[in-house]
């Protein structure tokens, strides 16, 4: 875009924003009618306290611009390499649970959300990286594989451990029963009846009286949830369980993805017709893959109410599922190293921002709009993503 | 029973209006505009925004800024449909489907929030002045009672959709569109402005959007900066069950959306009125998965 339209652009998006920044309402409620004053400091408040952020954002686009002429960063590790050495799994973990013993109990519920972030969107990649099948109802799962776990544990003797297996098997099954009859549909369609599924099951959770809790959710009885043993403490005991199983399950996606069945949803994201051509039981692979990945939003649902030992229906929002796509996104599609750092990113910025500039905690929504909007405008592939899917993105020029 | 059916209808004319502003993206675009329940909001708050400018302006004067508000919300959201298009989406035309997909999911939370943050995080009221006249004034059929509002609202997306025909059948306005969401590049190889038409069809789909908005602000009394959200969903799968990209279809599934919502918080209770839409659209997908009134389309190799 040229400079002159990028400039004339900005002013008029300035004064569209101008009434709503600078304008004040004054509702006169005897007579029911109202006025518009004008409210100089608010529209300038606004901008002073976006100043940070526009600051970054500067600064970015520069390092952006001269990219070339900053030192390369050096390619990130390929995990199919660690995979040939069959001690690399277990030394990760326990690698991972070193800073369990000497983070603060905030760092670590931190990192704690942080892994089972990674693995919603290590989950999620399947779907919508791997196989391009857009799902936009993905937190729907996550609150079956949370529930599931709340509701079975009021019943049966049920510790979170044991709700894992159980949390992956319910969700991955529901996975499979939407699946079944919406695969069909074309991709855009697929896509509203996954988030028509999230917006029902929430209406579901609020109004399913005695045995979901309603609004108010369930409470985790004190055996079942995450407790600390040997020493550790709870928190300690999180972290070392959502690490493990973070790491497990996406050296279990980096498995799939290299087999078969991963080139075979590659094979569909390309081209789905000259797939199915080649024989490859389209349909199947298609259940399959959203089947799995549901499944992976179950496991990190476990942990989270065995870790916050509370669930309610707000574990089921639309802001959740677009959270969880918009790491795999950013960190680019069909990129797993990319989920990672996309989720780990994610995750971490909003909360720091809060930390450290608390008059921008509203601001963290918007920022984080821009951020979105910006990345899919200059980088569509994703920070890590191939330059083969980008050319994908992108399209055959005009 | 009659009282649900005017209900129904009032709100489905308002899903139908919003509906046509993503089915004829869709037509011409094929790509999911989701930041257009956000217009829908913009247009609410320009509603009451224009009304108070007006009532500064002119005094209470209850036609005259009832219209001029009309006019100034119908301007602002247009204006924000077209820059939406413009910085948002040109970039991305002709990117595979999740690429303009996310920028609109984008767009849409830095709209909803940039209204949470410039004017309010709590609801807004809708000026009752200026809308008293149209809710309270009521005729008694049986013993269900219709608003002056409701006529209203339905009569005015009858008449926009009237319009909406005439504008896509028979002007060279509407030929350009139909020519340009049949096949973009020999649109373009004809000489018909391609980026023009399809800047003009997110104006036109806001417009309708705006005029929506204004009249679910009176019909409710409330606005708020989360206010396009469950309407553009709503619309959104009206406009899938209607068969997306085709116009009549969105209008026949605004109404369908409408009256199924209405009917079961009459039956079932207003808890369960969220679900309605979406269990119906999963029904006639799974039935019929190109919608109620969506032609076949086929894959192309």
């Amino acid at each position: 875009m040229k400079l002159k339209t990028s400039l004339l652009l900005t002013g008029f998006v300035l004064l569209l924003s101008a009434p709503l920044l600078w304008g004040r309402l004054d509702p006169d409620y005897s007579l029911g009618t109202v006025a518009l004053g004008l409210d100089l400091a608010r529209g300038l408040e606004f901008f002073r306290n976006l100043l940070p952020a526009i600051a970054l954002g500067l600064l970015f686009a520069g390092l952006l611009r001269f990219r070339h002429r900053l030192p390369r960063l050096p390619r990130p590790a390929r995990l199919d390499q660690l995979k040939e050495r069959s001690w690399a799994i277990p030394a990760l973990i326990a690698l991972l649970w070193l800073p369990g013993l000497f983070l603060g109990s905030k760092g670590l519920s931190q990192a704690t959300f942080a892994a089972q972030y990674v693995l919603l969107a290590v989950g999620l990649n399947i779907t919508v990286g791997m196989a391009g099948i857009l799902v936009l109802g993905y937190s729907a799962y996550f609150a079956i594989g949370a529930y599931v776990f709340a509701v079975l544990q009021q019943w049966i003797w049920l510790p979170w451990w044991m709700a894992l297996p159980v949390g992956f098997a319910a969700s991955a099954l529901m996975g499979w029963l939407v699946a079944l009859p919406s695969l069909r549909l074309r991709g855009d369609y697929l896509a509203i009846v996954t988030l028509g599924f999230a917006e029902a099951l929430r209406e579901i959770l609020r109004n399913g009286g005695a045995i979901t809790g309603g609004d108010k959710g369930i409470v985790i009885a004190v055996p079942h949830r995450i407790n600390g043993i040997l020493g550790l403490t709870s928190q300690q005991v999180a972290w070392m369980a959502a690490a493990a199983v973070a790491v497990l399950g996406v050296a279990a996606i980096d498995r799939i993805y290299h087999s078969r069945l991963g080139r075979a949803w590659v094979a569909i994201r390309e081209d789905e017709v000259a797939a199915g051509a080649m024989g490859i039981p389209t349909v199947r692979m298609k259940i399959l893959a959203f089947s799995l990945s549901a499944g992976f939003a179950g496991l990190s649902g476990v942990l989270y109410a065995g870790f916050t030992v509370f669930v309610d229906p707000s574990a089921c929002t639309f802001e959740e599922s677009v959270l969880v796509l918009a790491m795999v996104i950013l960190g680019g599609l069909g990129s797993i190293p990319g989920s990672i750092v996309g989720a780990i990113l994610l995750f971490l910025i909003p909360t720091w921002l809060r930390d450290w500039f608390p008059q921008m905690q509203d601001y963290r929504l918007l920022i984080f709009g821009m951020i979105l909007v910006a990345v899919m405008l200059t980088r569509p592939q994703g920070l890590l993503g191939s330059n083969r899917h980008k050319a994908e993105l992108e399209g055959a020029p005009e | 029973m009659l009282q649900v059916l005017i209900n129904g209808l009032a709100r489905g004319s308002v899903y139908a209006l919003v509906a046509l502003g993503y089915t004829m993206v869709y037509g011409i675009l094929g790509m999911i505009n989701f930041a257009h329940g956000e217009v829908f909001m913009l247009g609410m708050f320009g509603a009451v925004f224009g009304i108070g400018l007006c009532t500064t302006l002119f005094g209470s004067h209850l036609v005259l800024n009832l219209v001029l508000g009309l006019v100034l919300a119908v301007a602002f959201a247009s204006g924000w449909g077209w820059a939406n298009e413009r910085i948002a989406y040109r970039k991305l035309r002709g990117a595979n489907l999740l690429a303009p997909l996310s920028s609109a999911i984008g767009l849409s939370i830095v709209l909803q929030n940039f209204v949470m943050l410039a004017v309010t995080k709590g609801k807004v009221d809708f000026p009752h002045y200026y809308s008293d006249t149209l809710t309270k004034t009521f005729w008694t059929i049986g013993s269900a009672r219709v608003t002056l509002l409701q006529i209203v609202m339905f009569a005015s997306t009858g008449i926009l959709c009237l319009g909406l025909w005439w504008l896509i059948q028979k002007t060279r306005m509407g030929t350009a569109l139909r020519a340009t969401a049949q096949d973009r590049t020999a649109a373009a190889l004809m000489g018909i402005p391609v980026d023009k038409t399809i800047s003009r069809t997110f104006v036109l789909g806001s417009a309708l959007a705006a005029v929506a908005g204004m009249m679910v602000g009176m019909y409710q009394g409330v606005l708020a900066f989360d206010s396009g959200y469950a309407v553009g969903l709503k619309a959104f799968t009206a406009a899938v069950l209607g068969g997306i990209g085709n116009i009549p279809g969105a209008v026949l599934g605004g109404f369908v959306i409408g009256l199924a919502e209405d009917l079961t918080s009459s039956t079932l209770g207003s808890d369960w009125k969220q679900t309605t839409g979406f269990v119906i659209l999963i029904l006639v997908l799974v039935l019929r998965p190109r919608g109620i009134l969506g032609e076949r389309v086929s894959d192309k190799v």
